[in-house]
């Protein structure tokens, strides 16, 4: 067989191990193992794989990775989440759909210190759907506002796909995280608008709280001050030059853990609450890395990606247009797929054709990163999307009495901010590059 | 049938040591073998692994050949590491002759299952800095230093700084956030990385020294691949490595040196040359290095001294040489 | 058997994250130090790369106990019990196999640094650690998976070795 007839094969096996439920990190990995026998042999294969997990593993920028998860999981049983979502309910919880408002809002403060959207529609998912619930909000409202509000946790930074899409294109991680951040808030705003029309359709599905007195609203905001010290040294020292990503994330996890240690909250239980949850967030990252490592290697090998590069660049239609139809694959594959194996499966075929492309006229460094965004947008979407979205599992987990054919229904007029974002940046690259400008 | 060497290498594609090395030289072997063999070029780790494990993958026949940096595992080449001290070479060309007689003399048996086609070291290495000028020996003092090897770390803590140790792709961001104040680096790399645009200081020891430091590079092929070719082939291998390609290899790399610093004195950096009384100081301050290194070697049951003793008698043969050229 | 091979398996869990605090204290000893007396750590990025790698391959198995590789369900919703008790077995094999593959090569690894004596560029530590701690993690969630793939292809509940709490 010709290597790019074992390429094929490879990619074809990968699925379809993928649609039998085999684990993503298996799927890819062992297809990426026989294949790379196939093409060199056996004992080049076992030596390869002498080197390839400490190779992934010690990789000094992705150790942000469980840094920023263990970060999270304090916040979370440190009771700094909850805080958040009363704060924030104290201000707008008597608008007509001021929980869901809160929720999203909670969601975005919780996604700027976690990296992972899972984790982020977890959490607020705990604290908020049981006030939503309690307010007699409709199940499809607060599930889908909770399973959108969740994908803010990779939209604004920090965010484990813009991690790993740093490291795969060798871009500054500090510079992509500074890109996000309008788009990120952006996409806050947005939802909260959807909120905000979805209960002006169907008032029914949402009632107002009562309003809380000024007291009130000024002891919840004060509950809040140890998460915004946190996130102020922690991204201030980021943009601010005092440390590296790797840097801010340590200390953002040693922070969050004092401050839940000061509360009482962080005691034993919760302490080993948050630790196993760290434990198995991070290890199902990392497998996929290594399953996404193995593949890749064999696939550099077939000369496939180059081979696609060349194919991209060589269409005779117009760059913005190859770009669109990348994002509209993502968006496809992102009904099936989870965004990280998406990302390790792709990014390495169809980074080095874009970058070849003419867009806008941007140089490489500001095109590679508003790409990026790009991407990150695009995989927010697939993580609501039907059928498989991530984070509608997640909540709809949590929150078991609603359907999840009633979450996919809530989710569409969010799913459409989303595309609508994704053409404003696409036109507007200086959405996401103005504040490198001001930072770098 | 066509003999495919897989190629992998630390560079991506634009920069010099594929375009102007690695490249000429795969074109070479496919000419004179009549295109019975070629190169697969893995650029930038796309093969997998990181640059550290090349010298193991080459050695057991995951790469076919490969590029890299005995330094990058430290204690592994102690010999060949002689190179690396400091105030050793005086240019590239120079050290890459004088790496491959003393490869060819001693450090054979450092690289077991592997066929050595090249070495040479890169163009001497000086002292960069974002904000604070180093003047004299005394500047390191309280100075946060990125160092590439095992053996500059060594040395900018005799020299008084605090050294730091990280890849050279995070040195750029380091820098223009403070977490550094400085590295030293040959010119030839600093384009590929920007680091001018981030340095306002360039510190140069006197010329008439040998340079402050360098690194060493192999070029290495696979033994068994090499001895699996049939015998016209293993001769168009022979005819491109040895001493001739080293030395050519080392002239790359000095040739490259003033286009590099130009972009430097282009954007009006400011440009330090040290006397060569503050040389000496800066010497006699790293002297010990050289008597720790004999001593690494002997605690090994290695002829330390008589070693240092032959690779400096080569490079001040290499040297005369030279000059007797000019 | 199962209660054994649980608490063995939390153990690394909570060693593992723990490891990762323990970096995190590190790192800002390190940032604070380099801050005020201009003195960070020595080495602290070779630390963090080996703490950092001993902490994942210790979640590894806790990952593989509590079933959290992600998977996609879409295609097989509609499928039996039995049927999908299979399915899982064939994937708890594939990823046994991947765990296996990994230890023991990873091991091999350890020993091929070992004896070419390589160190870390600062602090000169045995670069062997960084291999051989990887090892425990990934054989262990071998066992795990093998474990599973047996109870699901003998259709025992898997949720047995879970456990509920935690
Ligand atoms: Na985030
Ligand atoms: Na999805």
């Amino acid at each position: 067989m010709s290597p790019t007839a074992i390429g094929l094969v490879m990619f074809a096996s990968m699925l379809a191990l993928m649609v039998i439920r085999v684990p993503i990190a298996a799927a890819m990995f062992i297809p990426g193992a026989i294949g790379y026998f196939a093409l060199t042999g056996a004992d080049p294969l076992l030596n390869l794989l002498k080197g390839s997990a400490v190779a992934r593993l010690t990789v000094y920028e992705l150790s942000v990775i469980p840094l920023f998860l263990l970060m999270g999981q304090f916040a979370t049983q440190g009771g700094l989440s909850r805080d958040l979502f009363r704060a924030a309910s104290a201000f707008i919880g008597h608008i007509r759909g001021g929980l869901a408002m809160a929720a999203i809002m909670s969601a975005a403060a919780f996604g700027a210190v976690c990296g992972s959207s899972v984790a982020t529609s977890a959490t607020i998912t705990q604290v908020a759907y049981p006030e939503m619930k309690r307010h007699g909000y409709h199940g499809r409202l607060s599930t889908a506002s909770l399973a959108t509000g969740g994908a803010l946790g990779i939209l604004i930074p920090p965010s484990v796909p813009l991690v790993v899409y740093a490291i795969l294109t060798e871009q500054n991680i500090a510079k992509l995280f500074a890109a996000a951040m309008i788009p990120g808030l952006l996409a806050m705003a947005g939802y909260i608008v959807v909120v905000a029309l979805y209960c002006r359709v169907r008032p029914e599905f949402a009632t107002p709280s009562q309003a809380q007195a000024w007291s009130e609203r000024s002891r919840a905001l004060v509950s809040i001050w140890p998460i915004v010290a946190i996130f102020l040294i922690v991204f201030g020292g980021i943009y601010g030059g005092i440390f590296s990503p790797t840097e801010g994330a340590a200390i953002g996890a040693l922070l969050t853990f004092v401050a839940g240690a000061l509360r009482r909250e962080l005691g034993r239980k919760a302490m080993v609450t948050a630790l196993v949850a760290t434990a198995e967030t991070t290890a199902m990252v990392f497998l996929i890395f290594l399953g996404a490592d193995m593949m890749n290697t064999t696939l550099a090998l077939t000369e496939m990606p180059a081979r696609v590069a060349d194919w991209v660049t060589a269409l005779p239609v117009s760059p913005l247009v190859v770009v669109s139809a990348v994002l509209l694959l993502y968006v496809v594959l992102g009904c099936v797929m989870d965004e990280l194996s998406m990302l390790l499966l792709t990014i390495p075929v169809i980074f080095p054709a874009v970058m070849s492309l003419d867009l806008w006229g941007l140089p490489p460094d500001l095109k590679a990163i508003w790409f990026g965004i790009l991407v990150l947008m695009t995989v927010g979407i697939g993580l609501i999307a039907p059928p498989v979205g991530l984070n509608v599992y997640v909540v709809n987990n949590l929150a078991p009495d609603v359907p999840m054919v009633e979450t996919y229904k809530g989710v569409f007029p969010f799913l459409a901010w989303d595309v609508l974002r994704v053409i404003l940046l696409l036109f507007f690259p200086s959405i996401s590059l103005y504040l490198i400008q001001v930072f770098f | 049938q066509e003999v495919v060497l897989k190629f992998h290498h630390i560079w991506p594609t634009a920069a010099m040591a594929p375009q102007k090395v690695i490249g000429p030289w795969c074109d070479k072997i496919a000419a004179e073998s009549n295109n019975r063999m070629r190169c697969q070029l893995l650029p930038a780790m796309s093969g997998g692994g990181t640059p550290p494990q090349l010298v193991d993958r080459v050695k057991d026949g995951v790469d076919d050949l490969v590029v890299t940096l005995p330094g990058y595992t430290a204690g592994r080449f102690p010999k060949m590491e002689v190179f690396e001290l400091p105030f050793m070479v005086s240019s590239a060309e120079q050290g890459a002759q004088a790496s491959w007689d003393f490869y060819q003399k001693h450090a054979k048996d450092e690289f077991p299952g592997t066929k050595i086609l090249a070495t040479w070291v890169h163009d001497p290495g000086f002292v960069h800095t974002s904000s604070k000028p180093v003047n004299k020996l005394e500047d390191f003092r309280g100075l946060k230093m990125r160092a590439p090897t095992r053996q500059t770390n060594k040395l900018l803590g005799k020299l008084g700084a605090t050294p730091v140790g990280m890849p050279v792709t995070g040195v750029a961001d380091a820098l223009s956030k403070g977490t550094i104040d400085g590295y030293v680096l040959p010119w030839e790399v600093i384009p590929a990385f920007k680091l001018h645009e981030m340095s306002k200081y360039h510190t140069e020891t006197d010329p008439g020294h040998p340079a402050l430091y360098t690194a060493g590079f192999i070029f290495a092929m696979n033994q068994a691949k090499y001895d699996s070719l049939p015998a016209d082939l293993k001769k168009v291998i022979d005819n491109n490595s040895g001493a001739q390609l080293s030395r050519q290899i080392g002239k790359v790399w000095d040739e490259s040196r003033p286009m590099a610093r130009k972009l430097a004195v282009d954007r009006g950096n400011n440009f330090i040359q040290l006397s060569p009384a503050e040389t000496d100081r800066w010497q006699k301050a790293s002297a010990s290095l050289n008597e720790e290194w004999v001593k690494d070697l002997e605690r090994r049951n290695l002829p330390g001294k008589e070693m240092l003793k032959d690779a400096q008698d080569l490079l001040a043969k290499y040297k005369g040489e030279g000059n007797a050229k000019k | 058997m199962f209660r054994a091979l649980r608490a063995l398996t939390l153990w690394f869990a909570l060693l593992g994250a723990a490891a990762a605090l323990a970096v995190a204290v590190m790192v800002t000893w390190s940032v604070v130090g380099r801050a005020i007396w201009l003195e960070p750590i020595q080495g602290d990025v070779e630390l963090t790369q080996m703490g950092i790698a001993l902490s994942i391959s210790l979640c590894i198995p806790w990952c593989q106990l509590k079933g959290a590789n992600i998977i996609v369900d879409f295609f097989t919703q509609k499928l039996a019990t039995p049927t999908i008790r299979r399915l899982d077995g064939f994937g708890a094999l594939m990823l046994a196999i991947m765990y296996a593959l990994l230890a023991w090569r990873t091991s091999v690894g350890a020993v091929s640094v070992m004896e070419a004596y390589e160190s870390t560029m600062i602090l000169g530590l045995p670069m062997w650690w960084s291999y051989a701690a990887l090892a425990p993690g990934l054989g262990l969630a071998c066992l795990v998976a093998l474990v599973q793939a047996w109870m699901h292809f003998a259709q025992l509940d898997p949720t047995r070795l879970e456990g509920s709490a935690a």
